[in-house]
């Protein structure tokens, strides 16, 4: 009787994991199918690189019926006299924003941990956030509107001061960099600390009873037990942003770029944006994004190769 | 497994890229199935009222037509050719709709593009659109004397391949110029009060450069809210207040054998430089105008601040007309370069500023080519900018130019014009025919609008037909996309070099950067370019029948005289 029953549960079971199954592995066909049409499919598009596909306005012309031209669109970008400044400043802003945007909502997240009066703790929370739900445009703005040379209150400001003679341009080439991390500083450091202060709030609140019994103090709180716990979502997070280094945020510098700031703020994305995109330049964009790809994958399997050697953690 | 994969793979990219579209594949036996026309004494679009919805698409944001369907130009369109034409207007500048559609392979009956988009050559030869000569000949003949007698220029001009594919609108005929003087396309202004200060003061007209920077340094101490020279902003094309110093300072574009000559590398553009950047050099260019856009150029002269204007005028017109005090007004001012010269300013006829072609995914070209025929016939003209005979306008004694109606300017002083929507459908604007029938007088006109057209009429004695300039580059070159490559190049060099120049600490350092960006440019393939602009500069010459190009290399040129602020007998509506 007792081995009847076990069967018929056991045969249950059976049949409901095989309707669970289905329904499991149909729910995971979608983002298979997600994933075929909308990520590899278009890698297709990839040959535009080798090939003569600029100004054929019919992509699929460009495609399949222009000729092959080898490596020549690479070789385009390689002598274009942009090339160094637009790599340069790619490059630069990206590292200059890894030495100090990423290791500032770090900092931030273990101050706000810190903070012992909630009201407090959650009005700077919330001023630190708000920058980043405007977009580049409204906030560029805004910003611009501070700096500007003739009407903005920066200028006016230091010059009451008596910290400078003449209006301060900070739309000039010998500026860009500094506005474009200060900007994206203030504008990111509060959201970018929200994944930090999470991953503090999930440390065993025992390690921190233990430290004080040893008698550690606040710094020795942070350094020894809050830095080390969250060490893993760090790595992960840095090894993204390594392999990101060639991706910088188009709009900010859309935004702030101008003529005379150009030589500091042409990065990869403004330049296929402006000189492909725009000029339908298919071929030579593909080209650019194709090694833009390449060298990040490098980066990305280094830093995690690096990673792995140094702290034993790694996204893969 | 893998094999499965693999084959689900390369399905999947198949799929993905035959949803891609492409051009349509109709031909000249897709036209057969519709009725010919071989009248050309009768108009064309009187054959044929039947319903079509036109769905017309418009590479230009603001080129919207919000009262279309409603107001009294759509209905009669609707009236006469039986087209509903549905307009619809591109999101953004940057013509990224329009590669989408084109890509996309359904592409709307009637494309308008702007005329140095690279597509008004693209779209023919990569047969996406009818040649009109095509659609005339089958269905609209009434079309063929208008642009194959009376506006021949414009044919001339605007063929391929011996074809006419697209229509350009704000095209100047010269069968509706004649020899009227134009005003410039760009003008220097002076304000008026602060520039008979300078007069009366320090006896300066400010016509020679260094009277100039007298004068502005003399208000801009005076005045501390002065800004003494207002430029255009630095674009990605460059800045326009150095093309138009260009022109005030008589740099031609042709050398004296006939043969082309690119303006930036001629010894005198080094003037315009120099000029340029003492006026930097010494504070009269704003710090701000170096890193400012169209929005802060506006704001500076609408508050009135503003000594000398060197923008492009039309560019700023709200801005002049809002001025904060009735009592500033700008004048033209006519400054020369160090030989004297009179200056050569481009007038304001344009060839084209962007092109409406017929694609071939429309399902009735023979409909739509009336429309065309009704919309650019001097009737079509009258209608989309002064209404009906009898209702909104009637003619002057002599039948030259139109008046308005009392019921017109009862509706106009009643604030009433909605129901007209006059001033909208632009996209087969003729402007010459419009300015030579428009009417005269003050009504209908507000003082602002009387204020900007009057601006720079002055500066008419020194305007001249600057067509030869506008190159036609054979666009059936084999080379020719390395040429828009390569023109694209030695362009970005330029724009991106020129404010250096302008913002350098001295005319040494100036002419420094000048002569590196020039080697720059010629490093990136200037001299192919300038070859390529001369053969387009023999060509345009060639259509349009002219020995010379040049103005002052022209047999009747006679050096103009006038005072310092031009000729004010050209103002029309200024006392």
């Amino acid at each position: 009787m007792k081995e009847k029953t076990a069967n018929s549960v056991t045969q249950i079971r059976k049949k409901k994991w095989t309707v669970n199954r289905w329904t499991l592995l149909f729910m995971a066909s979608l983002g298979v199918v997600f994933l075929l049409v909308f990520n590899y499919a278009p890698m297709y598009g990839i040959i535009l690189a080798f090939k003569k596909g600029d100004y054929v306005i019919d992509i699929r012309k460009a495609i399949f019926e222009s000729s092959w031209v080898g490596f020549k669109n690479f070789e385009k970008f390689l002598i274009d006299p942009q090339f160094k400044d637009v790599i340069v400043n790619t490059l630069c802003l990206n590292l200059l924003s890894l030495l100090i945007n990423f290791p500032a909502p770090i900092i931030f997240a273990l101050f706000i941990n810190e903070v012992r009066n909630k009201t407090f703790k959650k009005t700077i929370q919330t001023i630190s956030y708000f920058p980043y739900f405007l977009s580049w445009i409204v906030f560029g703005g805004i910003i611009l509107n501070i700096i500007n040379p003739q009407t903005g209150i920066l200028s006016d400001l230091l010059m009451r001061l008596k910290l400078i003679d003449a209006p301060l341009n900070l739309g000039r080439s010998e500026y860009t960099w500094g506005v474009l991390i200060v900007t994206a500083l203030i504008k990111g450091v509060g959201w970018g600390s929200v994944i930090y202060v999470a991953a503090i709030a999930g440390i065993d609140t025992a390690m921190y009873e233990a430290a004080d019994i040893d008698g550690a103090g606040r710094w020795g709180k942070m350094w020894f037990i809050t830095l080390p716990s969250i060490i893993p979502t760090i790595t992960v997070y840095l090894i993204l942003s390594i392999s990101n280094l060639l991706n910088s945020g188009f709009e900010q510098i859309y935004v702030f770029q101008n003529q005379i700031n150009l030589g500091a703020s042409e990065v990869i994305d403004t330049y296929v944006y402006k000189y492909g995109v725009l000029n339908k330049r298919y071929s030579y964009t593909t080209a650019i994004g194709l090694l833009k790809s390449i060298i990040s994958l490098v980066l990305l399997i280094s830093a995690n190769f690096i990673s792995k050697k140094i702290t034993g953690k790694g996204i893969y | 497994m893998k094999k499965i994969v693999t084959t689900a793979l390369a399905l999947t990219m198949l799929c993905s890229m035959t949803a891609c579209g492409g051009g349509s594949e109709r031909g000249d036996e897709f036209l057969d199935q519709f009725t010919q026309i071989t009248d050309s004494n009768t108009p064309s679009w009187t054959y044929d009222t039947e319903d079509y919805d036109v769905d017309w698409f418009i590479d230009a944001s603001w080129m919207l037509w919000p009262t279309n369907g409603a107001d009294l130009v759509s209905r009669t369109i609707y009236q006469k050719t039986g087209c509903k034409v549905n307009i619809r207007v591109a999101s953004d500048e940057e013509s990224t709709e329009l590669s989408t559609l084109v890509s996309s392979g359904d592409l709307p009956d009637v494309i308008t593009v702007k005329a140095n988009s690279t597509y008004t050559s693209q779209l023919p030869s990569q047969g996406y659109v009818w040649s009109m000569d095509q659609l005339m000949e089958r269905f609209a003949p009434s079309m063929i004397n208008r642009y194959k007698v009376e506006q021949k220029d414009i044919y001339n001009w605007f063929q391929q391949d011996g074809k006419l594919y697209g229509i350009p609108n704000l095209c100047y005929s010269d069968n509706y110029i004649g020899d009227e003087k134009l005003s410039p396309n760009g003008g220097f202004l002076v304000r008026e009060d602060w520039y008979n200060e300078v007069v009366t003061t320090l006896g300066e007209d400010m016509t020679t450069k260094e009277s100039f920077l007298r004068g502005v340094e003399y208000i801009t101490n005076k005045y501390s809210k002065a800004i003494g020279v207002q430029i255009d902003p630095f674009t990605a094309s460059g800045n326009l207040s150095a093309t138009w110093l260009a022109q005030y300072f008589a740099v031609p574009y042709e050398k004296t054998d006939g043969t082309y000559n690119h303006q930036i590398l001629d010894e005198k553009y080094k003037e315009v430089i120099s000029f340029l950047n003492t006026l930097s050099v010494e504070g009269y260019i704003n710090e701000a105008n170096f890193t400012t856009n169209t929005a802060g150029v506006n704001t500076n002269i609408a508050q009135g601040n503003v000594f000398v204007s060197m923008v492009t005028p039309q560019n700023y017109n709200n801005a002049f007309a809002s001025l904060p005090d009735k009592n500033i007004n700008y004048i033209p001012l006519v400054l020369r370069n160090d030989a004297g010269d009179a200056p050569v300013l481009q007038d304001l006829r344009g060839k084209g500023y962007m092109f409406s072609f017929i694609t071939k995914d429309c399902d009735r070209p023979d409909k739509v080519i009336k429309l065309f025929d009704y919309m650019t016939s001097e009737e079509g003209q009258l209608l989309i900018n002064f209404g009906v005979e009898g209702d909104t306008f009637e003619w002057d004694e002599n039948h030259e130019r139109v008046q308005w109606t009392e019921k017109y300017i009862q509706d106009y002083e009643d604030n009433n014009l909605t129901q007209y929507g006059f001033g909208y459908c632009n996209a087969l604007l003729n402007q010459s025919f419009y300015d030579k029938v428009s009417p005269v007088g003050k009504e209908c006109r507000t003082d602002a609008s009387m204020y900007i057209e009057d601006l720079k009429a002055p500066l008419k004695p020194y305007s001249y037909d600057y067509t030869p300039s506008f190159l036609l580059v054979d666009t059936q070159r084999d080379d020719y996309f390395d040429y828009v490559e390569q023109l694209d190049m030695v362009n970005r060099i330029w724009s991106q070099k020129l404010p250096e120049m302008i913002a350098a600490s001295s005319n040494t350092e100036a002419l420094s950067i000048y002569n590196s960006t020039v080697q720059s440019m010629k490093n990136n393939g200037l001299d192919f370019v300038v070859s390529v602009m001369a053969e387009g500069y023999q060509r345009s010459k060639t259509a349009l029948g002219v020995e010379k190009g040049w103005p002052v290399y022209q047999e009747d040129y006679v050096a103009p005289v006038t005072g310092a602020n031009g000729d004010f007998s050209y103002y029309k509506y200024k006392d």
